[in-house]
């Protein structure tokens, strides 16, 4: 699959040397799904949290679904088109989240909501089937900032991050995403409808150093028990002086498979047909 | 390579921060328009304890340590009258990555700051509740200020 995508978008390259072009520059919006790994990090968390409340919760927590996430972005771009070839270059930047709750059976309740934050740079390449089918090969190198709020919910309707309830917090990290995959696009005179599906890729999960990437941390607190969001809540509790250091969500279960629905609008001289 | 990237990365995040600019928005003098003290209980029952108007006032400035400025604390002096004498108190302030929350530096204490969370942000409006839980009575103490800038 990477090796398509990148001898696409090199092939492409190498076409525009030879052929006459013409660039465009472009805007667009789009629905964005951001699937991740919940099942190793968040959702380990999910269950360890409602196996250690039991039968103190009246609403558990629900478990994510990989495809949970999703979201609205906006783009900018420059797309350059030749007979039978286009290859563009767009950055999008959007956000994507999930809001969770669970409630005890003695009246408090938590909110645990996750968000993504994503700043994407976007390359793809390929041919013009028929003068209006789009077909690319797309490389992005993504930016995603992601913040797990923890909230404590009152009955009076307040909603707290202090810190009464160790867990309360705003735990935050950083995830590069290089992802490969392709696109199908329709044009309709200056829009493009396209639909694009890309995979991370995992580069640096063999690398004892970088593998893991970094921690879903609150950086704000100061206590002897661990900063990081946890990955099993019962062993979090109770490991009060943070022996565990292993026991956190990393950034590199925070990315995976990446559908969007795009529509694109092109400023600037018209195609050449 | 890797780390130069990062460090790109990092600087764009530092340089235009929630962080920063709530920092910034706090400087100043501001009035302490309203201080609620809430006992709520968790089976739904609210009893405020106290509900004072004009209840003093803070005052921040971004902090120094010699000559050195330290952007990222404010020194926050908290001022009013108590039983007809003049009263002041001062602590060191930071907010979070998110400006989510207010934290009042314990010092060299460890689980000794106070974080207080921000319920409204507007720029010449702010309120801070900080809550405090009573596992064996069944209750949480809400402190919350109302602040109104000068």
């Amino acid at each position: 699959m990477r090796s398509f995508t990148f001898s696409l978008l090199l092939g492409c390259l190498l076409l525009f040397c030879v052929v006459p072009i013409s660039a465009q520059f472009t805007l667009g919006v789009g629905y964005e799904i951001d699937g991740f790994d919940a099942e190793t990090g968040i959702n380990n968390f999910v269950r360890t949290y409602n196996g250690y409340f039991g039968n103190n919760l009246d609403e558990p927590l629900r478990e994510m679904g990989r495809f949970s996430m999703n979201g609205l972005f906006g783009s900018a771009g420059y797309r350059m088109t030749s007979p039978g070839f286009t290859l563009g270059g767009i950055v999008t930047y959007g956000n994507s989240r999930y809001t969770n709750t669970s409630q005890l059976a003695i009246g408090l309740g938590q909110e645990h909501a996750l968000r993504f934050n994503d700043l994407n740079f976007l390359f793809s390449g390929g041919p013009v089937l028929g003068k209006f089918l789009f077909l690319e090969g797309v490389l992005n190198i993504g930016l995603r900032h992601s913040t797990m709020e923890v909230a404590t919910l009152y009955p009076d309707g307040s909603r707290s991050l202090s810190y009464e309830y160790d867990i309360n917090g705003v735990y935050t990290t950083f995830t590069p995403c290089y992802e490969v995959g392709g696109s199908v696009g329709i044009r309709l005179g200056r829009m493009l409808i396209s639909a694009r599906v890309t995979q991370a890729l995992a580069i640096f999960d063999g690398d004892p150093e970088l593998g893991n990437g970094t921690s879903l941390l609150d950086p704000d607190t100061n206590r002897f028990r661990s900063d990081e969001f946890p990955r099993d809540f019962g062993k979090w509790v109770n490991d009060t002086s943070n022996y565990d250091e292993n026991n956190a969500v990393f950034s590199r279960e925070l990315r995976g498979t990446r559908i969007a629905l795009a529509v694109e609008f092109f400023f600037g001289k018209p195609f050449k047909d | 390579m890797k780390y130069g990237f990062l460090l790109l990365v990092t600087f764009l995040v530092v340089s235009c921060s929630k962080e920063n600019q709530y920092l910034n928005r706090l400087e100043g003098d501001w009035n302490i328009e309203n201080l609620v003290r809430t006992e709520i209980h968790w089976d739904g029952t609210i009893n405020v304890l106290s509900d004072e108007t004009d209840a003093g006032e803070f005052s921040m400035v971004v902090s120094t340590l010699g000559d050195l400025t330290l952007d990222n604390l404010l020194d926050l002096t908290f001022s009013s009258v108590e039983h007809g004498q003049p009263f002041s108190a001062a602590v060191v302030i930071k907010v979070d990555e998110q400006a989510k929350r207010v934290i009042a530096l314990g010092g060299d204490c460890i689980q000794c700051d106070l974080a207080y969370t921000i319920e409204e942000n507007k720029p010449n409006r702010q309120v801070w509740s900080t809550f405090s839980a009573d596992e064996a009575n069944q209750l949480t103490y809400k402190l919350s200020f109302t602040l109104k800038r000068k």
